[in-house]
């Protein structure tokens, strides 16, 4: 039982990132149409963003090292330590949620660069090429991002603070459950994302016309609204929603330039599983996938069927999209 | 999008002869071009026959396939185990690397194509992403996982120890007693290679080609005719899937080893990328688009300052120093960089690719564009 429950939590966070990108998989394939193979690409440049802004916190000067006293010998320190003292310490040992707010403006930017540069020219054109161009794309930004910080994972902490992990099963009444606080707030933050993405769609004037849009661009557009500008900014949320979700990653990963790669194979998954287009469906199916992988991984289960855990997201996906053919809550 | 047209038989004979002699003396004018070595050859010749395969997919129906790297790597591991069990001879090897491949395409191709467009993409992805997590994995028995499937020389070959042939040194794989290493491994390639670019050549001109182009252009329309596209479909899928099959087989000759990472996606996306570049749905294309990439693979990447350096001898010294600071990341290992941007530009600018700017430049020139023709 325990150790169920401990995979249901192993696979939350990770299915929380699918959904994160699945989500924004789904809005920009909804709203303008278009299929983003760069979305994996936007995940991995969030999560270098934490990257460089832990790099520029922690520009350092060398310093006599005073602890030594044979020789001269010196040491890097940050500046900020050196000007600020333990508030520098802080602001460095709280870079994650720095580069949260860092990356929002950030990935919005590049989102809104992204589409008005090149997605645009893709509405008219088929799927497959759009895949094909996004594709590059994506090659092109994660080979940029190997020119800057290298082929090597680079690891990034999260605060002292939530570095430890937590007694979940005592809430429970479970004995023996302890799971890492970082992961936990990740699962915070990424419903949050969520509810955030749906109260804005459902609950503001501009969702409102954002889902009319989707609906019937053709009909928004002759009542007189500039649908496509809103369509530009949802890709731009899209992109942040990725960025961001990046972002909080990296503690759980070390960022490396092939990251976006890996998810955004099983975000697509998840988005077919999901039904595309459909913005529950992404989020259940990327919740669902993610759990999945993580119970099928329990050496219980590989005893009996050996191999199981490595395909279980494919099979799933398979089966699926051949008994629903669009997907789990897809509309026909 | 260049479709079939009829064309005469005269013309078609002419194309393949053209193209034959174009092959077979590759070793002379690649030369020229500083591809002049039996490695890269076989790479041309090999990834050439797996884009001709994809094309007859993808080119004529449309279909996106998203996994045919798994038939590559299928082929490639029956391929090494014909090896082991059975002869050092390729002729088994590759016929059974052939019909195993073809066998997966039947299964997954039956599978995959109940669903059409983005569907029928991740469909082909998930199998083929299956292939290669369980050949790294639980199938290491067979397919010996990480570390790849090789041929030792105390493996049984029952074939061989009844013939009394004996292997010395490292086993080689061999044609009747030709060693296929070099460019003996190169002729056997080209062979290959014509041969398929003749089925594909007959294929297009068929009806059953102009059933595949009429699956493409409009499905409902076909079935209205009478037809069901199901079948032409699946007939496709099978045989682009015994090409890659045989060009696995065809990599696992000249370098006798087989990995699982032949089948991930990323290969699928090479093979894809290829057929783009030259130009999906021609028949030259994808050949002239594989050859490309793998000449920009090996050229580029082993470019370094210094070479650039030289290259730009010619011009004033800071002018030089500014080329070489700007085309630096595009070389050596960043040449994926020129690769994603090169796809880019052609997918923006070219979509029919290669093939189609051949063409506009021909236009150009006040002759009119042969149809169908390449």
């Amino acid at each position: 039982m325990e150790a169920i429950l401990l995979q249901i939590l192993n696979g939350l966070d990770k299915g929380a990132a699918y959904a994160l990108i699945a989500l924004g998989l789904t809005l920009v394939f909804g709203t303008l149409g278009v299929v983003n193979f760069a979305h994996g690409a936007l995940f991995m440049m969030g999560a270098f963003v934490a990257v460089g802004v832990q790099n520029l916190l922690t520009i350092s000067a060398r310093v006599r090292d005073t602890s030594i006293t044979f020789f001269e010998a010196y040491k890097e320190t940050p500046y900020l330590e050196l000007w600020w003292g333990d508030v520098g310490r802080t602001i460095i040992d709280y870079a994650v949620p720095i580069s949260v707010i860092v990356a929002i403006p950030v990935m919005l930017l590049i989102g809104l660069a992204m589409e008005r540069g090149l997605i645009r020219h893709f509405y008219k054109r088929d799927h497959a090429d759009q895949i094909l161009v996004t594709f590059g794309l994506a090659i092109v930004l994660q080979e940029i991002v190997k020119g800057f910080f290298g082929a090597n994972p680079i690891p990034v902490n999260a605060p002292q603070v939530v570095a430890t992990s937590v007694d979940v099963g005592s809430l429970f009444g479970l004995e023996g459950i302890t799971y890492p606080w970082w992961r936990l707030i990740y699962l915070g933050f990424s419903l949050s994302v969520i509810g955030g993405v749906f109260a804005f769609l459902h609950f503001t004037t501009f969702g409102m016309v954002v889902r009319a849009g989707m609906h019937d661009r053709e009909m928004v557009g002759l009542l007189g609204i500039n649908i496509q500008k809103r369509f530009t900014i949802v890709f731009g949320l899209a992109a942040v929603v990725a960025g961001v979700a990046g972002t909080m990653y990296t503690p759980i990963l070390s960022p490396d330039y092939h990251m976006g790669m890996e998810f955004l194979v099983l975000s697509f998954v998840v988005v077919v599983v999901g039904g595309m287009g459909s913005l529950p469906g992404a989020v259940a199916a990327g919740f669902l996938l993610g759990i999945l992988q993580s119970f099928f991984s329990m050496n219980e289960i590989k005893t009996y069927l050996p191999g199981i855990d490595q395909i279980i997201v494919y099979l799933v996906a398979v089966i699926i999209l051949l008994v629903r053919p669009k997907g789990l809550l897809g509309k026909d | 999008m260049q479709t079939i047209v009829a064309s005469s038989r005269t013309r078609d004979t002419l194309l393949l002869a053209l193209f034959s002699a174009v092959v077979l003396t590759a070793p002379l004018w690649a030369k020229a071009i500083g591809a002049g070595y039996p490695d890269l050859l076989q790479k041309f010749a090999i990834f050439g026959l797996f884009a001709i395969g994809y094309n007859l997919l993808f080119g004529l129906t449309g279909y996106l396939s998203f996994g045919h790297a798994a038939f590559l790597g299928v082929g490639s591991y029956a391929t090494v185990w014909s090896f082991k069990l059975l002869t050092m001879n390729v002729i088994p090897a590759v016929l059974l690397a052939v019909a195993i491949s073809a066998l997966f395409a039947l299964v997954i191709g039956f599978l995959s194509l109940r669903r059409t467009g983005i569907y029928f993409s991740i469909l082909t992805l998930a199998f083929a992403q299956m292939s290669y997590n369980l050949a790294y994995s639980v199938l290491t028995p067979i397919t010996n996982g990480e570390t790849g499937l090789r041929v030792l020389r105390n493996d049984p070959r029952v074939l061989d120890a009844a013939l009394g042939v004996q292997v010395e040194g490292s086993p080689l794989a061999d044609l009747f007693g030709i060693t296929l290493t070099g460019y003996s491994g190169f002729y056997f390639c080209a062979a290959l290679l014509i041969f398929g670019f003749w089925v594909s050549l007959r294929i297009f001109r068929s009806p059953f080609g102009m059933k595949l182009v009429a699956i493409k252009s409009n499905q409902t329309r076909m079935e209205y005719t009478g037809f069901n596209p199901r079948p032409y479909l699946l007939s496709a899928f099978v045989i682009s899937g015994m090409y890659a099959g045989l060009a696995g087989s065809l990599m696992a000759i000249v370098d006798p080893l087989a990995g699982a990472e032949r089948m991930q996606w990323t290969a699928s996306g090479e093979v894809v990328l290829m057929t783009i570049l030259g130009g999906v749905g021609t028949l030259i294309g994808p050949i002239i688009g594989a050859a490309t990439i793998k000449y920009f693979e090996n050229i580029f990447s082993s470019f370094n300052d210094q070479v650039l350096q030289q290259a730009f001898d010619f011009l004033p010294g800071w002018l030089a120093d500014i080329m070489v600071t700007v085309t630096s990341p595009f070389v050596g290992d960043g040449w994926h960089l020129t690769l994603g941007v090169l796809f880019m530009v052609i997918i923006i600018f070219l979509p029919g690719g290669i093939m189609e700017g051949v063409r506009r430049i021909a236009g150009l020139f006040g002759r009119k564009p042969e149809e169908g023709q390449a």
